[in-house]
């Protein structure tokens, strides 16, 4: 989910590593194209062109690591022609213009310099190494592709992957004031087999053009637009999902209008926590869907229970009780929730042993659960009520402070700032209305009894 | 799952086995190259894609139409080498607790071993331009007929497998698996091409780099459907919420579903269209969890209205207009006394309005009646109420599953 853009200005420290790495990208197509005698424009325009095509229509993958073919190009440019064809091919992809025009300037200039600097390194290093560039390639048998094309191509990816992406994850360290390493994990641990597949293409593709011609060319690209076809309807309906999964969730909890948005947030909570411990895009996900549907089986609990002023009687605090137990059983056939289910069935548990439906105590309970448990709290209190206002930020987490050990766990309370503080949060005063049609009201609202510090 | 063996799949098998005992009749070829192909179309084979139609399907025809397209082998010792690989592969799948596929094997064999055939004919002839690449040449009128033939010969095989399975008509099916499958045809004739140009050059490398394109092709399919699988298991969770809260019986929405796609495929709509009446029919009863409590009166909201409700919940969702105009109709009558029939009706809402009555009348607690009696009863209705086409549809879907 995209953040609002951050008003602040970029820190000192951000703007001088910036300007120092575009000056490196300068020097690197500088050096791309003095180490080269010669420099076949054809071979750089048609590459570039193929480039720049291909990233006006960038492609996400769903579920993290993005998917682009322009290092393929590059990688073939490289075999074909040399580093500054490579080089140049490169820069012609750093055009995007979605990005000039959403993005500022100083970011597309680095992602610029970022994609020269990797394409001339990855070529000069190559060239260093003593791979094949061009004619010699044409009639290469099997031994010498080996040699004279992957060995040292393997080294020279692997080299410029690792400089690459340590001067982004340094970039986005320092934007986001976090610790390098993490970044570097979460965000390119999963990234490399996708390189590996990538260069490999890319030296298909180099190997083809120089033996069969440009009509090779073709061939190549028809697999990778079938498989960006199929990528692409996945986000779409991955995009539809959610919003499904969202409104018919804010629709049926709309039974009870004074809470509706209120699972949407507590799901947006529980992944911008994942997302601060840097848990994996799929985890994450898991996560979301889970702390959205951790309440379905409230729908199950009678109106007259859920909003009855005064105490339950204990048929009625059983009835209540069992909607964790519910909840699972609706959403059980769900397999991405498979494992996630525990956070469904526990949400209710306290951590001294009060909760329901199982009674667990302090580490007995899953994380995830208590970390839903918090969120759902925490939002009930930021949120306003038909018989309160909304709590400030401060004074809600202090309240969680004071039922740390009875109802909460401080490490999911902990989780929670950091993730807040990072992200930020805006509390949600006023309830808005959901859908056009009005609920019929046949009952009068009255006291509903969800304060969560007081345990529902 | 039924285990019987049908006659289309009989058919094909012995088919496939016959062509490729012909082929194995002519001698197997004892060449490394042989040998490798084999091997990599075993490897392929186990690279499996779910389409978009939920059809399995198994990569090694890739690597088998560079074969075709290296030109070096007959049409047969093709054949016989994609049989071969696909063995092995099966033996794998054994193995491991797999599904076997061999209906998918046998149709594939045969789609191949057309498609061989084809291509030999147009590469052929002389005049033609081409790709080359050391020995290889590749005929690019060749291809487009490859890749035709391959996409039909194997659609037509299995929609007739589908249409026997379900005891429904073949073409929609027909017309569901050419959509489904034309992308990723497409696909296995462009990476055999590369297979095939690069091998006299690269010799075995150019079987890894062969894998990469498959391996791409395979995770972005795979993305598709389990994003698929999922999003249909949250419909299917979600539409448990009105019966679990008692607003509608045990099941209900579940039965109507299933009922509504079996008309629906007995009335020849497109794949697609049926998608959306089994998850208007899933939801159908969604806007009843706005009646406060089960236990009030649940007449107090008139029933087109509680539909209404329904339907803006899932138009609400911005992603399924066709499924809330499904969901927003499903109490109106097919015509209205002294009117003509109502042509802008949608066809869904027709089918959810038989199944959900239909479901009312029989289902065990509830009224209780004969499958043939309630179908009486509907049949009264066919005046106004119930579209008799739909009820007919009804009627042939209930005789095949043997409950009249």
């Amino acid at each position: 989910m995209e953040r609002k853009p951050h008003g602040r200005a970029i820190p000192g420290r951000l703007r001088r590593y910036i300007a120092a790495s575009i000056i490196a990208g300068m020097g690197a197509v500088a050096l791309a194209i003095l180490v080269d005698p010669e420099i076949d424009w054809k071979i750089a325009v048609l590459f570039g062109s193929l480039a720049f095509a291909a990233e006006q229509f960038p492609i996400t993958v769903p579920i993290g690591s993005t998917y682009s073919v322009t290092f393929i190009l590059t990688i073939a440019a490289i075999i074909i022609a040399g580093p500054a064809e490579a080089t140049i091919a490169a820069v012609f992809a750093a055009i995007s213009v979605r990005d000039v025009r959403e993005k500022p300037l100083h970011r597309n200039l680095f992602n610029a310099a970022q994609l020269a600097f990797m394409a001339s390194a990855t070529a000069v290093v190559y060239q260093t190494l003593g791979g094949s560039i061009g004619e010699s390639i044409r009639a290469i048998d099997a031994s010498d592709l080996l040699r004279g094309v992957i060995a040292p191509l393997a080294v020279a990816v692997t080299l410029s992957f690792m400089v690459n992406t340590a001067m982004v994850s340094a970039a986005v360290a320092m934007s986001q004031n976090m610790p390098f390493g993490r970044i570097w994990r979460s965000g390119y641990a999963a990234v490399w087999r996708t390189y590996v597949a990538f260069a490999l293409l890319g030296v298909m593709l180099g190997v083809l053009y120089l033996q069969a011609g440009p009509g090779v060319v073709i061939f190549l690209l028809m697999p990778l637009l079938v498989a960006r076809h199929a990528f692409q309807a996945a986000v779409a309906m991955e995009n539809a999902y959610d919003s499904t999964v969202r409104s018919l969730i804010s629709a049926i909890e709309a039974k009870d209008p004074y809470t509706s948005g209120h699972a949407g947030r507590v799901s947006e909570l529980s992944e911008m926590v994942a997302r601060a411990y840097g848990l994996s895009p799929q985890v994450q996900r898991k996560i979301r869907y889970a702390a959205l549907m951790h309440d379905v089986g409230k729908l199950v609990v009678l109106n007259k229970v859920l909003q009855k002023p005064g105490k339950l009687t204990p048929e009625e605090y059983e009835h209540m009780k069992a909607h964790p137990v519910h909840g699972v059983e609706i959403v059980s056939e769900i397999e991405l929730l498979s494992d996630a289910l525990v956070g469904v069935r526990h949400h209710h548990e306290r951590m001294d042993g009060k909760g329901y439906p199982d009674g667990l105590i302090g580490d007995e309970i899953p994380f995830l659960a208590r970390l839903i448990m918090v969120c759902d709290a925490f939002d009930s209190m930021t949120s306003t009520r038909s018989y309160r206002k909304a709590k400030n930020i401060e004074d809600a987490f202090a309240e969680l402070h004071r039922c740390v050990g009875t109802q909460f766990d401080p490490a999911a309370i902990e989780a929670l700032e950091r993730a807040v503080a990072k992200e930020g949060w805006e509390p949600h005063p006023e309830t808005e209305a959901l859908f056009a049609v009005p609920v019929p009201e046949v009952h009068e609202r009255r006291h509903h009894g969800d304060d969560h510090a007081a345990s529902l | 799952m039924t285990t019987r063996l049908r006659s289309s799949d009989g058919a094909t098998t012995i088919v496939a086995a016959g062509l490729l005992a012909a082929a194995a009749l002519q001698g197997v070829p004892t060449t490394v190259v042989f040998l490798a192909f084999t091997l990599l179309i075993a490897v392929s084979e186990l690279f499996e894609v779910s389409l978009p139609n939920e059809v399995p399907y198994m990569l090694g025809v890739a690597p088998a139409l560079g074969f075709v397209m290296l030109g070096s082998y007959d049409s047969l010792e093709v054949v016989l080498a994609f049989g071969l690989g696909a063995t092995l592969a099966l033996g794998i799948r054994a193995l491991v607790r797999r599904p076997l596929r061999i209906p998918q094997i046998a149709a594939h064999t045969i789609a191949l071993a057309l498609a061989a055939g084809v291509y030999a004919q147009v590469a052929g002839l002389d005049h033609l331009p081409r790709f080359e690449a050391g020995d290889t040449r590749i005929s690019p009128i060749g291809l487009v007929t490859m890749f035709v033939t391959i996409l039909l010969v194997q659609s037509v095989l299995h929609s007739l497998r589908i249409a026997e399975q379900g005891h429904t008509r073949w073409w929609p099916k027909f017309r569901g698996q050419v959509r489904a499958t034309a992308a990723l045809q497409l696909s296995a004739v462009s990476v055999g091409a590369l297979l095939a140009l690069s091998y006299p050059s690269l010799d075995v490398y150019a079987f890894l780099l062969f894998l990469a394109p498959l391996a791409a092709t395979q995770f972005a399919f795979r993305q598709f459907a389990s994003i698929r699988t999922t999003y249909l298991q949250t419909i299917r969770a979600l539409s448990k919420v009105p019966e679990m809260a008692g607003y509608t019986m045990p099941g209900h929405s579940t039965r109507v579903a299933e009922l509504s796609v079996a008309i629906a495929t007995e009335l020849g709509i497109p794949e697609r269209q049926i998608d959306e009446i089994e998850y208007a029919a899933l939801l159908h009863d969604i806007g009843r969890v706005s009646i406060p409590d089960p236990e009030d009166d649940q007449h107090a909201i008139p029933h087109p209205e509680l539909a209404m409700i329904g339907a803006n919940i899932v138009r609400e969702t911005g992603h399924f207009p066709r499924v809330a105009d499904m969901i927003e109709h499903q109490q109106d009558p097919y015509r209205r006394r002294g009117e003509d029939v109502d042509r802008d009706l949608p066809h869904g809402a027709k089918i959810i309005k038989v199944a959900s009555a239909y479901d009312d009348l029989t289902r065990p607690g509830g009224i209780g009646l004969s499958s043939w009696d309630a179908l009486e009863k509907l049949h009264l209705g066919m005046a106004y109420a119930y579209d008799p086409q739909v009820i007919q549809a009804l009627t042939r879907a209930l005789e095949k599953r043997g409950a009249i």
